[in-house]
């Protein structure tokens, strides 16, 4: 096999500033087919920002990124991005189903509006995330665990190949990050490669097999396993991980 | 009546009604987006940034067509945003701060231009004032067809682009990895929205008129959780506000219009915030008295059934006072147990004892069964 089509997401030489200050220094990542990746560090590590100049949403310095060795603009409908949940206004004034067709919007392109088509996908995508009730609720009704699960749901019906989520285990109850967790394996199932933002350190080694220790560079990237050890969490927490250790061998799986 | 058949027959108010309403419908409907996407103010920043536009294209061509006015208008205002744009991206002052200045700069500059031109030989008849408060009684019938023309542009793009404006009022960022390009978004939109603005200048005038914009909106909200629904509604409520008050601007004392709009509109948001059927405040109070009600109710009946069951069967009627003590809320209690009993929940004795009904029973396990304190 080429090694090309291997390569899901390929990052290179990236730096990102704001006002002159590097938020990103010289990031390379590899990230292959298939695999749940964890993007993992401290606050102000440049996690989100990392996601945000893969998908072009934000300037970046320098550098290259590539999806299966090909530019954003040629892959686009094989992206989908979950944002944060804050990132959006919730009081807005619309409905669960209506905001998980917002998912069909890229395949429709400009002007068409969507049609049945789309709505029975919605409703299939809502039925994946256990959210079918709650199809013509209003938005502003929702919990932070159902506004998770409408999100996600929204980027099922974008039907990508690649799926870059923002901290979607944020905020949400126990049996939201199991049904989110479901559908994750689900996609990587079905050879989708997923790209998470992630703060949970304990859940890492059970829900990931792929991590990117970051702050500010890349302190190192690879297989769980080999990869997200004491001393590389220490080298990304500069120290302020103690507080953690011995925890993390225990949710050795 | 004397009114309508004014309307419909009297040259002036013909096209006063007419062009008012028009006006009203486009800026209602793009107000909506406007304020959804919480750039409130960016209409009012536009139209006072138009003014020096509407002095300059008057200096230049000497004209009194409007039409030349309103060109110099819209260039001023695409400008006007221009600026805003180049403010908000390349120094740190948020939106609020780029349209305050950009609006105050060119209003300034409008004002001094208009005051020059006023010294000018022959220049009482630029009445170029009615810029500034609007003047719906200058609008002849060749306004009225660019207003219809401008606002039907206006409604075709909105329909045309509706999905791609809520995904991207909604969330932008996730419209853009869809591959919708944000900035020809923000650029129809900004067209649309000087368009708008551009045409309304000498109706309602630089000062009010985004009044047309933003309080239809706000008032919309108030009824619907449905964008579309909220959009046809703001762009009702501005276009009838816009055509009554600017009919009796033309048929009073010559009321400039623009004030007397808003005074229109501001009935319009009374009654939206006051009796709103989503938002209002009076159903939001009613919504929440009878919440109130079922619990204290709920809590009543729950209180009987645990009496029942410690107690003996001969002794299954309580008095309010007891009640009273296990719910732990004296206050008007006897009222809420006369409503129970009115609905056939409780039993009352001579001695205004009170009991569960069969019914009471039956109701008391659906709400254990699950449904919670707060069902009914």
């Amino acid at each position: 096999m080429n090694d090309l089509n291997n390569i899901a997401i390929e990052v290179e030489d990236l730096t990102v500033a704001y006002h002159h200050n590097p938020v990103l220094w010289d990031i390379d990542v590899q990230i292959e087919k298939g695999v749940i990746s964890a993007i993992v560090g401290p606050n102000g590590a440049g996690k989100s920002t990392l996601l945000k100049s893969i998908l072009q949403l934000i300037p970046i310095s320098s550098g290259s990124i590539t999806f299966f060795g090909r530019s954003l603009k040629e892959m686009r409908r094989e992206v989908a991005y979950v944002p944060q949940r804050s990132e959006v206004d919730w009081d807005f004034p619309t409905t669960v189903l209506d905001v998980v067709m917002m998912g069909s919007y890229g395949a429709l392109g400009w002007i068409i509006p969507p049609g049945k088509r789309e709505r029975e996908l919605a409703l299939q995508a809502l039925e994946k995330v256990g959210m079918t009730e709650f199809a013509n609720r209003q938005i502003s009704e929702l919990s932070g665990g159902q506004q998770q699960r409408t999100f996600i749901a929204r980027a099922l019906v974008q039907d990508a190949s690649i799926y870059l989520m923002d901290e979607p285990f944020a905020g949400v109850d126990a049996a939201t990050e199991q049904a989110i967790l479901k559908v994750l394996r689900e996609l990587q199932s079905k050879g989708k490669t997923l790209v998470i933002v992630h703060h949970d350190l304990l859940t890492v080694k059970a829900y990931f097999d792929h991590v990117i220790l970051l702050n500010v560079h890349t302190i190192a990237a690879g297989p769980v396993k080999t990869t997200f050890t004491q001393e590389n969490l220490q080298k990304a927490y500069k120290g302020k991980f103690s507080a953690f250790k011995g925890d993390i061998d225990e949710f050795t799986v | 009546m004397s009114l309508l058949y004014e309307m419909i027959f009297d040259y002036t108010l013909r096209n006063v009604a007419l062009g008012t309403l028009l006006l009203g419908l486009g800026a209602g409907a793009i107000g909506s987006f406007m304020t959804l996407r919480g750039q409130s103010l960016i209409g009012d920043a536009i139209a006072h940034a138009t003014l020096p536009g509407v002095a300059i294209a008057y200096l230049l061509t000497s004209a009194k067509d409007p039409s030349v006015l309103l060109i110099g208008a819209a260039i001023a205002g695409v400008l006007g945003i221009g600026a805003i744009t180049v403010i908000i991206r390349t120094t740190k002052i948020d939106s609020d701060g780029a349209n305050g200045i950009i609006l105050s700069i060119f209003f300034g500059l409008g004002l001094l231009l208009l005051t020059y031109i006023q010294k000018l030989p022959k220049s009482s008849q630029a009445g170029l004032d009615r810029f500034i408060f609007g003047q719906a009684a200058t609008i002849v019938a060749k306004d009225v067809v660019i207003i219809a023309i401008v606002q039907f542009l206006v409604l075709t793009t909105l329909v045309l682009f509706f999905k791609e404006f809520k995904s991207s009022t909604f969330d932008p960022q996730s419209t853009t990895v869809m591959g919708f390009n944000q900035k020809i978004i923000d650029f129809i939109f900004a067209a649309l929205l000087v368009a708008v603005i551009v045409v309304g200048l000498q109706t309602v005038g630089v000062i009010l008129i985004s009044a047309l914009l933003v309080a239809p909106a706000a008032a919309a909200r108030q009824w619907t959780h449905s964008l579309k629904t909220m959009v046809i509604l703001s762009s009702l409520f501005s276009g009838i506000s816009g055509m009554i008050g600017s009919l009796i601007s033309a048929t009073g004392m010559n009321l400039p219009t623009g004030p007397m709009i808003v005074l229109v509109l501001t009935l319009f948001i009374a009654i939206s915030f006051l009796f709103g059927s989503k938002r209002g405040v009076v159903n939001k109070k009613i919504a929440q008295i009878k919440r109130n009600r079922t619990f204290d109710q709920n809590r009543i009946l729950l209180a009987l059934d645990t009496l029942a069951r410690s107690h003996e069967e001969s002794d299954l009627y309580h008095s309010s006072h007891t009640i009273g003590l296990m719910v732990q809320h004296n206050q008007g209690i006897k009222r809420v147990l006369k409503q129970l009993t009115f609905s056939g929940l409780l039993l009352v004795d001579e001695e205004s004892n009170y009991a569960l009904s069969r019914k009471g029973e039956e109701f008391v396990a659906s709400l254990k069964g699950g449904e919670g304190l707060y069902a009914r």
